[in-house]
């Protein structure tokens, strides 16, 4: 029965997209066009500046708006595997890994993200990025810029392993109506969005996205229970009162429930149960920057933002408040320096709910705050051909005090084509509110004989201090034209001070007895690895995309306590490998196909072994302002493990092949 | 599934209705895209103080010798503002003929004599547009060019913009060729 709905809506749809009505050329709306889009220049901002990646002394990489919209993902964390030396693992259908340069998991913690200058990486509970809780319209993004490596000598301590900053576009950009109609096996979507003009200055932009996922797939006689409904809403305000200034309101809405299957423990028998429940989480975020071009060896910016975040279900939830403001500014000194620093200041307030037996939180509530300042000079040593950057973010936090992270960064271009780079950095990733006041458990040993059950957890340490990383990179970037680039990047991290459990006495109550082990900074290690990509592009059409990365940790455990690190050697796999094809047009339709190798990982005490996958997107143009398009993933196996999960027990699940068809109308 | 059933029926009936907006064409012509680019330049160029006379005053723009852009640019600035300024388009049959404007199309025809063009207005804030091969080596400030990418693209001589004593936003500057002598 459904499967004929399934089939009515696939034609319906595509008698919709052979609706039409000419089109003129009418240069009126050519006018509200940004000129990015006249000039049809993907402009990159890294180095919190606009600049293009080649002369840059870093591991940078640009997805550039074009591939994220043809990529075949609905999620945004899986966009991140277009980005070499990236890995994505999928947990379940509402949890993902993303990390680069190891240390993956689902609380993955040295990895920053950024939604336009806004922080995504939350300390409340756990460290990391939720990256199911930052849906997105892919079609508003301009772009995504990453940093593999330190970036913290500007935005501050967790930019250990790599930077992740989504840029949407500005209003102007975005003018007309945009409807995207997704349909498949596992994803549905709804997307809808609509540009206006105020006056010339004024232009805005209001959107709205519901997503649906269904559950994956589970292979162990626990049944799937992890489908997901989120819808999002926002607008976003850009207005230039004058030549030299720029202002920019953008408001967030966002809701989800998602179905969870997980570990949950109990003072009474039977202790321990696989229990299906929801979580529930909601944001509001509102955000405004003033950017004023003092001349053009000059400009600042005021930015701020205020943040509510929810998350409740079980094992527990928590209420953030986050406030944060930052000014930054950059002049030209002389020919040779261009100097740029600024300050921030962060309030985050976290209130701890739904606490249960499984997971608790002392103190209840928290309110921390953040100071820092990062001061960076870009000299040209030689103009055109040498480049110093030397620049240091103080900061200042509630858990780890005063950190100091200054990097060094060298690029030499001798020809337009050539590049080659070298930086050493120092980079924290500070500790969260998590690691000092939870306390969670992991396991149980029932009772024998009228004793007390014996739970296994892990218990905050208010100790607990930063983890430090000293960093050495270097890389060589080579470009034929616009048509072919290669970009080779290596690095050898070290680091002190790594997270490791420690037990402790065993603590006892009156319904139970508690062995928990607490984190401390006991091990050390060093990894290095390579990342290389390289870019074949032919014409202004298709393209092809390789990327290989290379990963190899070694951790060193204190003697007497060998063992400590558990999976954080291998929980990134040491290859992976992937080939895109992009754009090909074959009879009027677009053909994007990516192919990747993943090495096996090891999460907590499962293995999960190599898999390689085929993604598929075609894409055609049915119309002047319609296109209907596939997207088939996982094409070559029915189902593939990817990830799984250390601290919240959840049931392996595998990522299953998946047809979605879409329908986008501009207007 | 009833519940996706209801969405498509929704999202059906949004699509269905939806008028086209004609405005998002394609573009096709090169003196459309280079119309918007005027359009442009009137909202990210700063004249100095004391250049307009009054808060109402238009901002100029003046077509240098042969016009290229027809009916085109009237059409599509007749409507609008820039920086608050209504716009206003000025033809000039030779250079004799230039009278006060802020922002000067150089046509192809005029390639012959613009580097005296440029000699006759040193002093003053006028910006300088052309598409002639060696505009900008002439001292002319913006000149138009086609990329191989079959876009059009832009050329700015940073040097005799400075001399204008003219301030362009770094909207345009960061798409802008920088012309290097």
């Amino acid at each position: 029965m459904h499967k004929t709905r399934r089939l009515i809506a696939f034609v319906s749809l595509f008698m919709l997209g052979l609706y039409i009505s000419g089109a003129t050329a009418d240069v009126n709306g050519l006018l509200d066009l940004s000129l990015e889009d006249l000039a049809q220049t993907p402009v990159s901002l890294v180095s919190r500046k606009a600049e293009a990646p080649f002369g840059l002394p870093a591991a940078v990489s640009v997805i550039t708006a074009k591939e994220l919209y043809h990529s075949s993902t609905f999620n945004l964390a899986e966009a991140l595997r277009l980005v070499p030396g990236f890995h994505v693992g999928r947990i379940d259908a509402n949890k993902w890994a993303v990390s680069a340069r190891g240390f993956n998991g689902r609380y993955a913690n040295k990895v920053l993200g950024l939604i336009d200058g806004r922080s995504i990486y939350t300390t409340a509970t756990a460290a990391g990025v939720f990256w199911e809780m930052q849906d997105i319209l892919l079609a508003d993004l301009d772009r995504v810029e990453v940093i593999r490596g330190p970036g913290a000598s500007l935005w501050g301590a967790n930019a250990v392993n790599g930077v992740v900053n989504l840029v949407s576009k500005e209003a102007i950009a975005t003018q007309g109506g945009h409807l995207r109609l997704g349909i498949g096996t596992e994803d549905q979507l709804l997307q809808g969005r609509y540009g206006g003009r105020i006056n010339e200055q004024t232009y805005y932009r209001a959107y709205g996205h519901f997503g649906r996922r269904d559950d994956l797939k589970s292979k162990s006689d626990i049944a799937a229970n992890d489908s997901w409904d989120s819808w999002k809403m926002g607008t976003r305000l850009d207005w230039r009162p004058a030549v030299r200034d720029h202002i920019t309101l953008i408001a967030d809405l966002q809701q989800g429930d998602m179905a969870q299957t997980a570990l949950l423990f109990s003072p009474e028998a039977p202790y321990s149960d696989f229990d299906q429940h929801r979580i529930q989480f909601s944001s509001i975020s509102t955000s405004w920057r003033w950017q004023r071009e003092v001349s053009d060896r000059s400009d600042f910016s005021l930015f701020s933002y205020y943040e509510n975040l929810e998350r409740r279900g079980p094992p527990a939830g928590e209420l953030s408040d986050i406030w944060n403001s930052e000014f930054q500014h950059r002049i030209s000194l002389g020919n040779r320096h261009e100097l740029l620093w600024g300050l921030q200041y962060r309030l985050t307030a976290i209130e701890r709910m739904n606490q249960t037996f499984t997971a608790s939180f002392s103190p209840r509530t928290r309110q921390l705050s953040l100071f820092g300042g990062f001061a960076q000079d870009d000299i040209s040593l030689v103009t055109n051909r040498l480049r110093l950057i030397l620049g240091a973010k103080l900061e200042h936090n509630e858990f780890t005090g005063l950190e100091f992270q200054p990097n060094a960064r060298l690029a030499w271009t001798p020809t337009a084509r050539h590049a080659l780079w070298a930086a050493t950095s120092r980079a924290v990733r500070s500790s969260s509110s998590g690691e000092n006041d939870v306390r969670l458990l992991l396991g149980v040993l029932p009772p024998v004989e009228g004793a007390l059950p014996v739970f296994l957890g892990l218990v905050g340490n208010p100790d607990f201090r930063a983890e430090t990383m000293h960093a050495f990179e270097a890389g060589y970037r080579y470009r034929y034209g616009g048509l072919l680039s290669l970009d080779v990047a290596t690095f050898a991290n070290d680091y002190t001070d790594l997270f490791a459990v420690e037990g402790t006495p065993l603590m006892r109550f009156d319904d139970h007895v508690l062995r928990a082990v607490t984190p401390q900074n006991q091990i050390s290690g060093r990894s290095y690895g390579v990342e290389i990509s390289g870019n074949y592009k032919w014409s202004n059409s298709w393209s092809l995309n390789t990327a290989y990365a290379f990963f190899h940790l070694k951790l060193k455990s204190p003697e007497a306590s060998s063992g400590l690190h558990g999976d954080q050697e291998k929980n990134t796999p040491r290859h992976i490998f992937t080939l895109a094809l992009q754009g090909l047009n074959i009879l009027g339709t677009d053909l994007n196909a990516t192919l990747r190798r993943v090495g096996p990982v090891l999460v907590n005490t499962t293995n999960i072994p190599a898999y390689s996958e085929l993604d598929l997107y075609v894409n055609r143009l049915v119309a002047d302002q319609t296109s209907i398009s596939l997207s088939l993933q996982n094409m070559l196996h029915s189902s593939h493990a990817e990830y799984s999960t250390r601290l919240l027990t959840v049931p392996l699940m595998q990522a299953q092949r998946a047809f979605t068809l879409t329908l986008v109308r501009e207007f | 599934m009833r519940s996706t059933a209801r969405i498509l029926a929704f999202s059906a009936l949004i699509v269905a209705f939806v008028p086209d907006r004609t405005a998002s064409a394609p573009i096709s012509s090169e003196y459309q895209v280079k119309t918007a680019y005027l359009y442009n330049f009137a909202k990210f160029i700063q004249w100095p103080e004391g250049t307009f006379t009054d808060t109402t005053e238009a901002i100029v723009i003046g077509i240098a010798g042969e016009d290229p852009f027809g009916s085109l640019l009237d059409e599509a600035i007749s409507q609008r503002r820039a920086q608050g300024r209504p716009l206003r388009v000025e033809r000039y049959h030779n250079l004799a003929d230039i009278g006060h404007c802020h922002l000067l199309f150089v046509s192809r025809s005029e390639a012959k004599q613009q580097s005296e063009l440029f000699r006759a207005l040193a002093d003053s804030n006028v910006v300088t547009i052309g598409e002639s091969p060696d505009f900008t080596k002439e001292g002319g400030q913006v000149r138009f060019f086609l990329s191989k990418s079959q876009t059009i693209k832009i050329e700015i001589n940073r040097t005799a913009a400075h001399r204008a004593g003219i301030f362009i936003s770094s909207r345009i500057l960061k798409m802008a060729r920088i012309y290097k002598p």
